[in-house]
């Protein structure tokens, strides 16, 4: 612990990887998304159009958390609030 | 860091207050600027339109695209809620522009929260007001009253998440994007920084961009039509 | 800036280095307030330069294809009447076609019984009158034989009586007078098959 401020940059490096791993399941829940919607598209053809924009909005509610996880990860990165308590 | 929000200008107002002009503003200012410019453009083209002839050329591109529009907002917020139909029209312009002007090597102006916040807050502003003017009691009662009492501040909550999760999904996507790039051209060996990053671009920029944009509208529009109809 | 104020906030000089990425304090909220009254500006002069002429266009569009429409529709109509008027017309003139042709007919039925009933009425006529002449020859024609015969009888028996007899005298005016008998029976044979 003789140097504070790299061991928090490290820290803070691991964090930011811990908090996009979140994108795993963000991933996994748009590819269900899309795999659901492309079923209903060819179950029913004729309404491509809605079918798709319910899939992005499905899509952009399902990116939510992985969009949290990402600016958390660049806040602990490059807005890191608490490194002003060590330096 | 390079991507940092850069301070360009100080206004002192006194000696001690003062306005920090920063990138975002600066890039506000040149989409302002070429949106005014394209308006004021299709306003006196608009002099010569005639509705009894066919379109054609920028009209005609105008015209498909306040349509189209038109019918995904009257799709998803119904009729009712017509009249805030050119602010929405507004802010999908600006938003698409604002995300594409990032391949010119601007700064997006999206790329800040200071940015999405307001945008945000003002779509949340737009959807309580289209609850509490259609049907106010039902809106309340749906917030304070559903499914009991004991819930209301679980409502309020995911009423308040609505534009913290909007504002917060356009600006980490387009500063995810932002900082991708940045990266490769700070961190990559020289190679790579010729052909290479035109893809990026083509996916960060342009496809991201424009679907980052539609989603923002698509979802605030949603929210007002959710908000205003049972 | 105070750190308690803000409950994220950088101690850096923020006019040295940049503003933060993302931070919770005065600067970022100012810059919220200033970049809103930017978008208000922009919205408005969108909604009234780009929004409202497209819009008007659009708007006087659709007004003119549904006047276009409805004078379409007008038109439909009196057209569909006009074609159910003439219908109705050809559907009569046949009719009086019909009944024009069905009448043509009959009196040409008529005319034509008519004029063989005459015709059949000339050719008794003409037949009997034909018999009759016939039947008044005959008449005269036997009269004539009759007449002749008796002429000859008479003079058969003047010739007998004037003549002296003898045998092959006899015999020989025996013979002419039959042959004249046979000429006459012929003729009148012949009459009959007439």
């Amino acid at each position: 612990m003789h140097d504070p401020m790299g061991f928090a940059v490290a820290i803070a490096h691991i964090a930011a990887a811990i908090a996009l791993l979140n994108g795993i399941l963000t991933t996994l829940g748009q590819g269900k998304v899309a795999s659901a919607a492309v079923e209903g598209i060819a179950r029913q053809p004729e309404a491509k159009g809605s079918i798709t924009t319910t899939m992005i909005i499905g899509c952009a509610f399902a990116e939510t958390s992985g969009v949290y996880g990402l600016v958390i990860a660049i806040i602990i990165l490059f807005a890191n609030p608490l490194l002003s308590f060590i330096g | 860091m390079e991507f940092a929000i850069r301070v360009f200008a100080r206004l002192n107002i006194t000696d001690n207050i003062y306005l920090l002009i920063t990138d975002t503003t600066r890039s506000t200012w040149i989409v302002m600027a070429i949106l005014l410019v394209f308006a004021i453009i299709v306003r006196i083209k608009s002099r010569n339109w005639d509705a009894s002839k066919k379109p054609s050329g920028l009209q005609n591109v105008l015209e498909m695209a306040v349509d189209a529009f038109e019918k995904l907002y009257k799709g998803n917020a119904g009729e009712k809620m017509a009249f805030l139909m050119p602010w929405f029209f507004s802010l999908f312009a600006f938003l698409i522009l604002s995300n594409l002007i990032g391949i010119v090597g601007i700064r997006p102006p999206t790329a800040d929260w200071g940015m999405t916040l307001p945008l945000a807050v003002s779509s949340f502003v737009l959807f309580q007001f289209a609850g509490l003017k259609n049907r106010p009691k039902a809106y309340l009662k749906s917030i304070f009253l559903e499914p009991v009492f004991l819930f209301a501040p679980i409502n309020i909550m995911g009423e308040i998440a609505k534009p913290i999760a909007l504002s917060f999904r356009l600006f980490g996507n387009v500063l995810g994007g932002m900082i991708l790039l940045s990266l490769l051209y700070g961190m990559a060996p020289l190679a790579l920084q010729f052909v290479f990053p035109a893809f990026l671009h083509m996916y960060f920029d342009l496809a991201a961009g424009a679907l980052q944009a539609f989603i923002f509208i698509m979802l605030s529009i949603t929210f007002v039509g959710l908000a205003a109809e049972e | 800036m105070n750190p308690q104020l803000f409950f994220l906030a950088t101690t850096t000089d923020i006019f040295e280095t940049g503003r933060s990425l993302f931070s919770l304090d005065a600067q970022t909220f100012i810059d919220a307030g200033m970049n809103m009254f930017n978008f208000i500006l922009v919205a408005a002069f969108l909604t009234w330069l780009l929004y409202k002429p497209v819009k008007k266009v659009l708007a006087a569009r659709a007004e003119r294809i549904e006047n276009d429409l409805a004078s379409a529709a007008a038109n439909n109509l009196s057209a569909q009447e006009l074609k159910a008027e003439y219908e109705q017309k050809v559907s009569e003139i046949e009719k009086e076609r019909v009944s024009i042709l069905d009448d043509a007919r009959k009196q040409a039925n008529e005319k034509r019984h008519q004029i063989l009933d005459e015709a059949k009425a000339d050719a008794q006529d003409i037949k009997a009158r034909a018999s009759k002449d016939i039947a008044m020859e005959t008449a005269q024609m036997k009269s004539a034989v009759v007449n002749a015969i008796v002429d000859i009888s008479t003079d058969m028996a003047a010739r007998l009586i004037s003549t002296s007899i003898d045998k092959s005298a006899h015999d020989k005016l025996f013979t002419e007078a039959m042959e004249e008998l046979e000429a006459t029976t012929a003729f009148k044979a012949d009459a009959v098959a007439i």
